[in-house]
């Protein structure tokens, strides 16, 4: 890809020096035409006014051509100056249409003017000539009819035999100044005006695309450790304000995702340290012993390293489930399922702790509800749904299920007293390893099984919901829809055969 | 010397417990930070190991309380906590030594016990009184070079006179620092300690190392007054 900077640079300079070339050829046109108009309009003046001191007379006698006709040069009486041999004299001659010579000016002397080629009545012709002082010369040249000076003359009208023709010449000496002048001026801006131009557009360039260079400068600078960096979408041009605030939701986005990443493996590190701790501890305090051990402590070691290994067993397979569904590695089996069986069956392994902790249960379920699901994930679902509640749900406290049907879906609705999570608490229930008790002492809960229950609903295609109703019940919602006719449930996943 | 473990996994604790106790401390535990605070209120001790992921008040929370209200046990954090900033933030706010799970046994024994010389001011690890050196890293004791067997508690008293050495220590002082729990103690259990003691280090012809003030205590001193 070219440089955007050498781009902009080259097609503004192409693009203006083309119009300056074009505006300075179409001015010199223009003006070049607007001084030979004037020029010939000068001189076509001044021809004009000396037919009009020309007169024709007719004298009656006939010749062998014709009526003998008589032309009255008025103006040889006239003192013409411009018409004296001069160094700037102004030339004159006078022909009929016979190409007889009438007259000629006074600065001719013994030289003539060439003939001029046929020209249209009462239409000047201009021609360059060559003056006879050896000069560039330009000449207008009239055919005309004449006054006419006796009354038969004047009754009859003109005839071609009166036209006369006349060619008056001067130097264009002037209109050649003006041309080089012109010209001149054209060269000596012609070369600055490219420069100049050069010059201005690559400034503007530069200055223009600043903020794309401190952009790309700020983005380069934003690494993995700076991804709270923003940059300042109000102090670009507005052209680029939408480029730099996508910029800064994708930084955001990036932020939080790196976040997210960072506190996961630490999580993760963190709820694997401890129990590696225990064994070690356990295995050189048991190693620093001189003594055989007794089968009593050995006994009850080994309980305590299997209550380790399970518990470290039941960190990774919960971690490996919830890698298995975010990357739709999971396979899912739809089938037509009775939800209430599903509730049932998952809740009956709870059944003995609320028990034990006086915990009161309100179940509100129709006799059957069927949906077509994965009955494992979803038992996975509930199953994490129940054994959060329980744990969770001081004792003495109260945990409702309800199960109802509403348009589109069978809603399962699981609320439990729960006066430890605040309304923002809520918002990060579903994260993996959060846990309200920062401390993490409970080791059978690592803050995996709402993750992985958001996890399998998505795999899933179905929706849960989590709220805080009034000041102490925490509840979750889970809306996934009925059996179809034929399964055309959508999910995630590998799709297997029902 | 007494040891406070404020750890909330209950194996850890146990596990810790146990490993301290066999080379000679007396320890008391605690599982959160509620419990550590009315532990140390009442009872001197000469080192903590302290969690800082603690349930009810969190590790440092406790390390700030101690330290405002003058405790002079020497801290040692215990955590899983890893990055440098924790550390740093564990040390600055009193702690006098910072330890990452999983851990070496070892270390945490050296760790402790160059707590616990600091403790007393006692800057090198071997303490020696006339012919018999005490050596707190090793946790060894010779007389004239040679090795003295002692049990776990023989070498706790007397590793605790010897950090103390010259000063006198009181019955109660002792009886606290030794053992794990003081009040169950029979009532002339330190006095068949140091006599048991005497007999390990005693030179025969010389005066007893331990010199006893009746009434007030003991003291570890070559000079006998």
């Amino acid at each position: 890809m070219t440089s955007l900077r050498r781009h902009l640079v080259l097609h503004l300079l192409a693009g203006t020096l083309l119009l300056y070339v074009t505006w300075a050829i179409g001015f010199y046109l223009y003006t070049w035409h607007t001084f030979n108009e004037h020029f010939n309009t000068a001189l076509a003046e001044k021809a004009w006014t000396f037919t009009d001191l020309i007169e024709v007379e007719r004298d009656g006698r006939r010749r062998d051509d014709g009526i003998r006709t008589r032309v009255d040069l008025e103006f040889l009486g006239l003192a013409l100056p411009e018409f004296q041999p001069s160094p700037d004299a102004m030339f004159y001659q006078l022909w009929t249409r016979t190409g007889d010579v009438i007259a000629k000016s006074p600065s001719l002397a013994r030289r003539d003017l060439a003939p001029p080629a046929p020209s249209v009545t009462g239409q000047p012709m201009f021609v360059d000539v060559e003056l006879p002082n050896g000069e560039r010369g330009r000449a207008a040249v009239l055919r005309f009819a004449p006054r006419l000076d006796d009354e038969v003359s004047r009754a009859r009208g003109p005839v071609p035999d009166d036209e006369l023709v006349l060619m008056m010449a001067r130097n264009r000496r002037t209109l050649d100044d003006a041309w080089a002048v012109l010209v001149q001026g054209f060269l000596l801006f012609g070369c600055l005006l490219p420069v100049g131009t050069a010059w201005v557009v690559h400034r503007a360039v530069r200055r223009g695309l600043n903020p794309v260079s401190r952009i790309a400068s700020e983005i380069g600078s934003i690494g993995v450790t700076s991804l709270a960096s923003r940059i300042d979408a109000h102090a670009m041009p507005e052209e680029m304000r939408p480029i730099a605030t996508r910029l800064n939701d994708l930084l955001g986005r990036l932020e939080t995702a790196f976040q997210r990443e960072r506190r996961l493996t630490s999580d993760i590190a963190h709820e694997l340290r401890t129990p590696i701790a225990e064994l070690r501890i356990l295995a050189e305090m048991r190693l620093r012993e001189g003594s055989e051990p007794q089968e009593g402590d050995v006994r009850e070691d080994m309980r305590d390293v299997l209550g380790i290994a399970t518990q470290m067993e039941r960190l990774i397979e919960t971690l490996f489930a919830l890698a298995r569904g975010q990357s739709g590695a999971v396979p899912v089996h739809l089938t037509e399922q009775d939800l209430v069986a599903l509730v049932t069956t998952a809740w009956r392994p709870h059944q003995a702790a609320v028990d034990m902790r006086d915990i009161a249960v309100d179940t509100a379920l129709p006799s059957s509800a069927a949906v077509t699901t994965d009955a494992e994930l979803f038992g996975a679902v509930l199953a994490n749904l129940f054994a959060n509640a329980v744990a969770y749900t001081p004792a003495g406290g109260r945990i409702t299920m309800t199960l109802t049907r509403a348009e589109q879906t069978w809603r399962v609705r699981l609320a439990n007293t729960c006066v430890h999570l605040t309304a923002d608490d809520v918002s990060h229930v579903f994260e993996p390893f959060w846990r309200k008790d920062e401390a993490r002492s409970d080791p059978a809960r690592v803050g995996l099984g709402l993750s992985l229950v958001k996890t399998y609903s998505d795999v899933l295609g179905i929706d849960v919901q989590c709220r805080l109703e009034g000041d102490d019940q925490f509840v979750v919602s889970v809306e996934i829809p009925p059996a179809a006719p034929a399964s055309t449930a959508t999910a995630r996943g590998s799709i297997a055969a029902a | 010397m007494r040891v406070l473990v404020v750890e909330d996994s209950s194996r850890l604790r146990k596990f810790l417990c146990q490993a301290l106790r066999r080379v000679g401390y007396a320890i008391d535990s605690a599982a959160d930070g509620e419990e550590a605070l009315a532990l140390t209120g009442s009872v001197d001790y000469d080192a903590i190991v302290l969690d800082v992921m603690l349930p009810k008040i969190d590790g440092l929370s406790v390390l700030d309380r101690l330290r405002q209200d003058g405790c002079q046990a020497r801290v040692l954090i215990l955590t899983a906590k890893h990055t440098v900033e924790d550390r740093v933030t564990g040390l600055q706010r009193g702690a006098d030594d910072y330890l990452v799970k999983p851990f070496a046994l070892d270390e945490l024994l050296a760790r402790l016990q160059a707590l616990v010389r600091r403790r007393y001011d006692c800057l090198a690890p071997v303490v020696t009184v006339a012919d018999v050196s005490i050596d707190t890293a090793r946790r060894s004791v010779t007389k004239n070079g040679l090795a003295i067997a002692l049990r776990p508690r023989e070498y706790a008293l007397l590793e605790y006179l010897a950090l103390r050495k010259g000063a006198l220590v009181s019955r109660a002082e002792l009886e606290n620092h030794i053992y794990d729990d003081p009040d169950e103690l029979v009532s002339n259990a330190l006095d068949a300690a140091v006599s048991r003691l005497r007999r390990k280090i005693d030179s025969p012809d010389a005066p007893s190392l331990v010199q006893t003030r009746r009434g007030m205590g003991y003291i570890l001193d070559e000079d006998v007054t």
